[in-house]
């Protein structure tokens, strides 16, 4: 009896130790709808949902994957952009940052509301994950959530999109891919 | 009829008749016997002929060499039968009159010759000779009377008239040379200056030592004509320059004039050395030996002054120094009033500062008073205290708008003109603040430098460098950043 008491104490404060998980970044223990990793030598890896089709970017779009649904419209998709900088960003800017990525995506979108920055650290630095709501092409409202996350002179933005009314099934598979988000070597490690 | 007879030398120059009208006598032209004389023996209207008392009388007309009678200057000289008179060359002399005419005595006593009147323009061609007279009216004979020419007497006794007549001339005329000295050594004088020496010396010299031997002037005119022309000087021989004294030569002299202590004259010669040759070394050794031996002048006599009278404080006076003179008393007083008033046209001015400094110069230098200067200096002061106040209010608005340079110059200013004037914690604020928004402008130059838009970053870079120390690490960084981009 002692012993389970004993446990179950030590549970509670194993389980207190440790930060609140966070809603928008984590993977998933045994996620059974995510690929293998994609990997990009030199550069990243990342683990993008299964069965999604991939759309191979330009320009300053890597790719896309999208969600294959029924109907045209309706589904989710990831779209990963990159920018090169002219210096590495100094962790300590990132706030700063945050802050300018907000006012470049009001900028682009006026259409969009509820904007939110919060700074949030990840297994290669700091990044920032700014959220907000914007207007379908159709009806209703998408939610977007982008993650934007420098690695050396590189600004990888990590764009998830998904309908605001089924927003809940998608948190999980954006956590997933984001948290999946680490950069390799040239070797791919 | 009276007739005048004019001899230059022993020929006959003129004759005139006279009658009572007044005969002018010169040079000119104008006058009514010409004597030329290009001599000028004779002035222009040298003498007049007057009628006086029934006889002629020559009259001087202030002539320069006047009339000369028997070797004496007169004034005037009756012209008888046996007087000559000399008028420069000429010599005049009253001829013998004729035998008695009727009608010729008449008209001497009642009728004038007319006097010659020249034309305008050149003179005569008789060149002076006294012109005729014009005929005279003939008076008709009245009717019945036989003329003098038609009856056989008359011509008898103008024959015996006229014998009588030519013998008293020549008689009277050779009395005239025998007993009457003609010579005028003025005359002679004048034209041995003319250069007519063997005229002067027949005319006049000769005569005169006859008359005279020992005549010192006609001596002194003869000797004068008499005497060698000078010979000519021989030709100057080519004239030979003396060579200049050399550089030595002066220097000797120079040396010598030094041990006979003339030492100016000696500088001038060693400086006319130096200025040929300013390397001279024995010049300038002389030269230093000069100098030395010149005495220094004498100092001015310093005129005695009296020692100074203190005026009181109020009138602008000032405690008289030791032994100091009114005169210096004076001087001083006198700057001491102009530097007064000059504060205090400051001080009108509003120039608080600058007058309550001067001011309390004044204040220390006559610690017991001077004029209104306690007065001033208090109100130089309240404006020193006035535009403190208003420097820190300056202050405040320049750090409310962000100004920090500005706000804290102002704060500083307003501590300077009062002391009292707390400004630290302003001023510390303003540096808290400067540090603040450098940093922040630190991390957006940096931010905006790795997104590559470097005219921000420029900007902010900048910034970093007014706010921020340079001993701030990111003071470095934004000169370091700012040189980078400007390449």
């Amino acid at each position: 009896m002692c012993l389970l008491v004993l446990a179950c104490l030590v549970q509670f404060t194993y389980a207190g130790a440790q930060d609140a998980p966070d809603a928008w970044y984590g993977r998933q223990v045994k996620p059974k709808n995510m690929d293998r990793p994609r990997v990009f030598p030199g550069a990243f890896s990342v683990e993008l949902p299964k069965d999604w089709q991939v759309i191979s970017g330009h320009a300053g779009t890597i790719f896309s994957v999208v969600e294959k649904t029924r109907q045209s419209e309706g589904g989710a998709h990831v779209t990963l952009e990159y920018l090169r900088l002219q210096a590495p960003l100094d962790p300590e800017l990132i706030s700063g940052a945050g802050e300018r990525e907000l006012k470049v995506l009001q900028a682009l979108e006026p259409g969009g509301k509820q904007f939110t920055s919060q700074v949030k650290k990840g297994t290669f630095g700091p990044f920032i994950v700014i959220q907000y709501n914007r207007p379908r092409s159709s009806a209703g409202e998408d939610r977007v959530i982008q993650y934007s996350m420098p690695v050396g002179t590189m600004m990888y933005r990590l764009i998830c999109v998904a309908p605001a009314a089924a927003l809940e099934k998608y948190r999980p598979v954006f956590a997933h891919v984001a948290a999946s988000f680490a950069p390799v070597g040239p070797s791919g490690s | 009829m009276a007739k005048l007879l004019i001899f230059r030398g022993e020929a006959m120059h003129a004759e005139v008749e006279l009658t009572d009208r007044t005969v002018r006598v010169g040079r000119s032209p104008e006058d009514d016997v010409v004597l030329p004389d290009p001599s000028k023996g004779v002035s222009r209207t040298h003498a007049e002929i007057r009628f006086e008392g029934g006889r002629y009388v020559l009259v001087d007309h202030q002539s320069q060499n006047g009339i000369w009678v028997a070797g004496s200057r007169v004034a005037s000289v009756a012209l008888e039968r046996d007087v000559v008179a000399s008028v420069g060359p000429y010599r005049l002399m009253m001829e013998a009159p004729p035998a008695a005419d009727p009608v010729s005595a008449t008209d001497a006593q009642t009728e004038m010759i007319p006097r010659v009147e020249h034309p305008p323009g050149p003179p005569p061609a008789n060149d002076g000779r006294v012109p005729k007279p014009a005929p005279r009216p003939r008076v008709p004979d009245p009717p019945g009377v036989r003329r003098w020419y038609e009856q056989p007497r008359g011509w008898a006794v103008i024959g015996a008239a006229a014998l009588l007549i030519a013998a008293s001339a020549f008689a009277v005329y050779k009395l005239a040379r025998t007993s009457q000295p003609t010579f005028d050594l003025v005359a002679a004088k004048a034209m041995v200056d003319a250069g007519n020496c063997q005229q002067a010396m027949v005319e006049h010299i000769d005569p005169a030592l006859g008359a005279n031997p020992n005549d010192a002037t006609a001596l002194e005119l003869k000797r004068t004509c008499t005497a060698p022309p000078p010979t000519p000087e021989p030709p100057a021989a080519p004239s030979v320059v003396p060579p200049l004294p050399t550089a030595t030569q002066q220097l000797d002299e120079a040396e010598t004039l030094i041990a006979a202590k003339d030492c100016p004259k000696a500088l001038e010669k060693i400086n006319g050395v130096l200025g040929a040759e300013p390397d001279n070394e024995r010049a300038k050794g002389l030269a230093a030996q000069a100098n030395a031996c010149i005495a220094p002048p004498a100092p001015p006599r310093v005129q005695a002054d009296p020692l100074a009278v203190k005026r009181p404080p109020a009138e602008g006076g000032l405690e008289p120094l030791p032994k100091e003179t009114q005169n210096d008393y004076q001087k001083r007083m006198d700057a001491l009033r102009a530097r007064y008033d000059n504060a205090v046209s400051m001080l009108q001015r509003r120039a608080y500062v600058q007058a309550a400094r001067e001011l309390d110069q004044i204040r220390k230098e006559v610690p017991g008073g001077y004029l209104e200067l306690a007065q001033r200096l208090d109100a130089a002061r309240s404006g020193v205290r006035e535009e403190a106040r208003r420097s820190f209010d300056a202050a405040r608005a320049a750090e409310d708008r962000g100004d920090f340079d500005d706000a804290t110059e102002a704060y500083r200013r307003a501590r300077d003109l009062d002391p009292s004037m707390k400004v630290d914690e302003p001023l510390q604020r303003i540096a808290d603040q400067k540090m603040l928004l450098g940093g922040k402008k630190c991390a957006e130059g940096k931010m905006e430098f790795s997104y590559g838009n470097n005219a921000a970053a420029v900007a902010a870079f900048q910034e970093v460098l007014k706010l921020l120390p340079p001993s701030d690490p990111c003071y470095a960084t934004a000169k370091e950043r700012l040189a980078q981009l400007r390449k």
